[in-house]
């Protein structure tokens, strides 16, 4: 009897050798009758519905249409993964003319994927009508004038440089999410009353009538009555704090969101105009801190070539950022029990928050991307078989813009965005097909596919049928109504534009790759080894007696250390001739 | 005619046995091909590759490799006087040695002794010890992870009424005192099964004569298992030495890339230098200049320690 359990667990365990075997995914049914394309879809927030919505319409549409001898139409095939497709993956960036995928729908690729020529350039396709799907416009005409700007779309066409990828979603990441119900609840009362100007009176708070205008100034908009700066930001804290309410949660797991949240707070200084100096190398900017004295200003030169970005490090943005971080951080009283927790990831951080609308540790607000909701369904679906309040198109959400700090010059509201491309292997044996597929993810059909099944803008300029908008959550029609910007109040700024200028890399760490934060541990005045780069993390865990001015301190010290290590004296070879780095210059 | 007879079968013979080896050459060429390539290529060939990475360093602008003769293992040597998270690094790897060498060793080889003369309770050790080698490192992590970050404060709560319980996985003080306790939960069933089997051997007769002169069950352990066991105890205590410094904990299954700094062993330190989100091929020749030194240190270690085992270790006889 002993034996054969034995025999039987071990043949158990044996069986798992196989978990890696398997059928097509999916059931996916090869037909060779037909051209076949191989989509790598990145199946992270945004799901892998609407893609596959979308190359169903596809082979649809050219069902009829010959790409090979021998074959009629085209068969997609998606499959999904993460890491091992992320674009931002360096291991994936050398391997990618070793995959099988035709196309990309993922991260965007690395430096290190389109010099080796892994990618194929679609500047080709960029202002071709996509007259094939019944538009006028080319995927140019559509693109919003903030991606264009960002990814610097005009310069590249000029110059006749590639454009590896077109963007498919754009999100925004490292805003706090919050629940519209509690705050215009009558017991709680959590948004700002219009003409508010001491916050400790009770008078000042509102619940649905009556609010401020926000940050955007303009009443009737989706920011009425949230807070503006760091007084009124902490004084909702306080205020949840107090009525019994946890103001707020996010993932332990995975420090990327909080980090976008430090990086919102800097871009909210002013306009993100100091973060894009790292991507425009050239030029001068000045930071005024918001008031008369102008003791406390900031300009900073660019020389043009690239390798002074150190220059860019002690933005007194990233001072005041860090202020506002230190002190939330420091005060246990702003974030639930399982914010900070290893264990706590985005998902898990998502369902405390929404499960908290029925315990006595109710949660105000959830840091995330906006692609949330999407990941969240389950969670949705869940809550409302018991309860259909609590279903994603009942429950009110709204999304929180990030505070600008009083010490800056905002004039706008900046979102951190993050966009994901859509990109072509150079292995790709049906390239005319791939480049059709690409134009495609560019009409308005499946701009509506995507909005529809992901509650996320799509990062063109296209129209939204009724049917579309009216399947939005709330939360999805605000993000829709940010995306549009019609007001003109809003600022977008993505992270990745560094990827397709030339000489990208020579923003290195203290660039936009780290969000800025990069800063010096220890005591170790010249080191370059010794650094983190999270804040929220620090002070929470690391540095309980050092300050924010310490953390920014550390940041213009290794920026300086890594030059003098790396570039300082070092003689460029370049075409138009022998260049030496000069020496770093003194703090100003 | 017989001798003509007698050659012809001992040619025969002899032609045979040469087929007979001709094949078994066949055989083991066949065998040993493909692993004997492989440690070639992925082994010495890595190792080669690495060692030549240690007097390089990458420019960042042109993305190529140059000959940078001994900077990066002088940078290196200045940073273990200067670099906190590399002097951090050194002294958690040597605090995990010595953990697992002074209680994870001893209590390994007391329990495989228990479970050799089958005390009570001992096949229920077997299976305590045993599970954390059969289920999933992720799982016993993540398992690791719940009751240290949502058991034991309601434990402490409820028990204790410590409302505010830390978060022990993330802060400085205990963090890395915790990934010693899981390292050492985790890692006992390793050497358990070797114990047992070597202990299974020891000889009836031995253990029999010394019960009669009236050996105590730890005198029995001492004279009689401990000597059965050393030559492969040393093997494993050798080998351990030889992973010392590249060696870590689980803080990458904890942390992913984003340990804190004071949880850094070397292996850690070194493997996210050069896999992961913060890697970055600037780093590679960083690395490999702490990889050379590590053997430069350890390879007399190593062999003191050999010196030591063969010498001054419990014997049979």
């Amino acid at each position: 009897m002993k034996r054969f359990c034995c025999l039987l667990i071990a043949l158990i365990l044996a069986m798992t050798i196989f978990a890696g075997c398997g059928g097509a995914e999916d059931g996916f049914v090869r037909d060779d009758t037909k051209t076949q394309l191989l989509i790598g879809n990145y199946n992270g927030g945004y799901g892998t519905k609407w893609i596959r919505a979308a190359a169903a319409k596809f082979e649809e549409k050219f069902a009829n249409r010959s790409f090979e001898e021998g074959k009629m139409g085209v068969q997609i095939q998606v499959q999904d993964g993460k890491d091992e497709i992320d674009g931002s993956n360096y291991n994936f960036a050398i391997d990618i003319n070793n995959r099988p995928h035709d196309i990309y729908i993922s991260k965007e690729p690395r430096s290190e994927a389109t010099d080796q020529g892994y990618v194929v350039d679609l500047s080709d396709i960029l202002k071709e009508p996509l007259t094939e799907f019944g538009e006028n416009k080319s995927i140019y005409d559509k693109m919003t004038d903030w991606y264009k700007e960002n990814y610097f779309i005009d310069y590249l066409l000029e110059k006749g440089k590639p454009v590896y990828t077109i963007p498919y979603s754009s999100a925004y990441f490292g805003n706090f999410s919050y629940d519209i119900d509690l705050f215009e609840n009558s017991d709680y009362q959590f948004f700002i009353k219009d003409g508010a100007t001491n916050l400790n009176d009770n008078n000042s708070w509102t619940g649905a009538d009556n609010k401020s205008a926000g940050r955007d100034g303009i009443k009737g908009t989706y920011d009425d009555g949230l807070p503006t700066n760091e007084t009124e930001f902490f004084a909702l804290l306080n205020r949840m704090y107090v009525k019994g309410i946890i103001p707020a949660t996010f993932t332990g797991t995975y420090e990327a969101y909080h980090q976008a949240w430090a990086i919102n707070l800097w871009l909210n200084s002013d306009d993100g105009a100091g973060f894009s100096m790292g991507t425009t190398k050239t030029g001068s900017y000045t930071w005024t801190c918001g008031t008369e004295d102008t003791s406390d200003d900031w300009t900073v030169e660019l020389d043009g070539t690239g390798y002074d970005w150190y220059k860019l490090a002690d933005h007194p943005g990233k001072l005041e950022a860090l202020k506002v971080i230190e002190q939330f951080v420091k005060n246990e009283n702003y974030y639930s029990g399982g914010a900070f927790k290893t264990s706590q990831t985005q998902v898990g951080a998502q369902t405390e928050y929404l499960l908290s609308v029925s315990t006595s540790n109710r949660i105000g607000m959830l840091l995330e991307g906006t692609w949330w909701e999407n990941e969240a369904q389950e969670t949705f679906d869940r809550m409302a078989s018991d309860n259909p309040a609590y279903s994603r198109q009942n429950r009110r959400i709204g999304l929180m813009p990030t505070i600008a700090v009083k010490k800056g010059n905002a004039q706008k509201t900046t979102f951190l965005t993050a966009v994901q491309g859509a990109y072509i292997n150079a292995n790709t044996k049906h390239l005319d097909v791939a480049k059709l597929f690409i134009k495609y993810l560019a009409t308005d059909e499946v701009a509506n596919i995507f909005v529809s099944n992901t509650n996320t803008p799509y990062p063109y300029n296209v129209e939204y049928t009724q049917e579309t908008l009216d399947s939005l959550s709330n939360f999805g029609k605000q993000l829709i109504e940010i995306s549009q910007n019609k007001n003109g109040k809003y600022n977008f700024i993505t992270e990745n534009s560094s990827y397709y200028i030339e000489g990208r890399t020579r923003l290195g760490d203290i660039g936009k790759t780290s969000g800025g934060y990069s800063t010096l541990v220890g005591d170790s005045p010249r080191s370059t080894t010794e650094t983190t780069k999270y804040p929220v993390t620090w002070f929470k865990f690391e540095a309980h007696y050092l300050t924010a001015q310490d953390y920014f301190d550390g940041i213009w010290q290794l920026a300086y250390n890594l030059y003098d290590r790396d570039f300082a004296g070092k003689i460029i070879h370049d075409v138009a001739g022998d260049y030496e780095i000069p020496a770093r210059e003194s703090r100003g | 005619m017989v001798n003509m007879n007698s050659m012809r079968s001992k040619t025969k013979k002899i032609s045979t046995m040469k087929t007979k080896r001709k094949s078994e050459i066949i055989f083991l060429a066949c065998l040993f091909t493909i692993p004997i390539i492989h440690k070639l290529i992925f082994y010495f060939g890595s190792n080669f590759t690495s060692f030549g990475l240690a007097f390089q360093r990458y420019d960042s602008i042109t993305h190529n490799y140059y000959f940078d003769g001994f900077n990066q293992i002088k940078t290196v040597i200045a940073d273990l006087s200067t670099s906190l998270t590399l002097r951090q690094s050194l002294r958690n790897t040597v605090i995990l040695y010595f953990v697992h060498l002074l209680i994870s060793t001893p209590i390994s080889l007391f329990c495989s002794y228990f479970v050799v003369k089958k005390v009570p309770g001992a096949g229920a050790l077997k299976v305590i010890f045993f599970l954390p080698s059969i289920v999933s490192g992720v799982v016993m992590v993540l398992v690791f992870k719940y009751f240290c970050e949502y058991a034991i404060p309601s434990i402490a709560a409820d028990v204790f009424n410590v409302q505010k319980f830390p978060l022990i996985l993330q802060e400085r003080g205990t963090a890395f005192i915790m990934m010693i306790v899981y390292s050492l939960w985790a890692g006992f069933a390793g050497g358990i099964v070797l114990y047992v089997g070597t202990m299974s051997k020891t000889p009836e007769g031995c253990i029999e004569a010394a019960q009669i002169d009236g050996v105590s069950v730890f005198g029995e352990f001492w004279h009689i298992t401990l000597p059965t066991v050393w030559p492969m105890l040393s093997v494993f205590l050798i080998t351990g030495v030889v992973g010392m410094f590249t060696g870590g904990g689980p803080e990458y299954t904890f942390y992913g890339d984003t340990a804190p700094t004071y949880c850094y062993t070397m292996g850690y330190f070194l493997f996210t230098r050069v896999i992961g989100k913060n890697a970055s091929p600037a780093m590679y020749p960083y690395a490999a200049a702490v990889g050379v030194l590590v053997t430069i240190v350890s390879m007399p270690l190593t062999f003191g320690v050999k010196w030591l085992t063969e010498h001054c270790g419990p014997r049979e006889d």
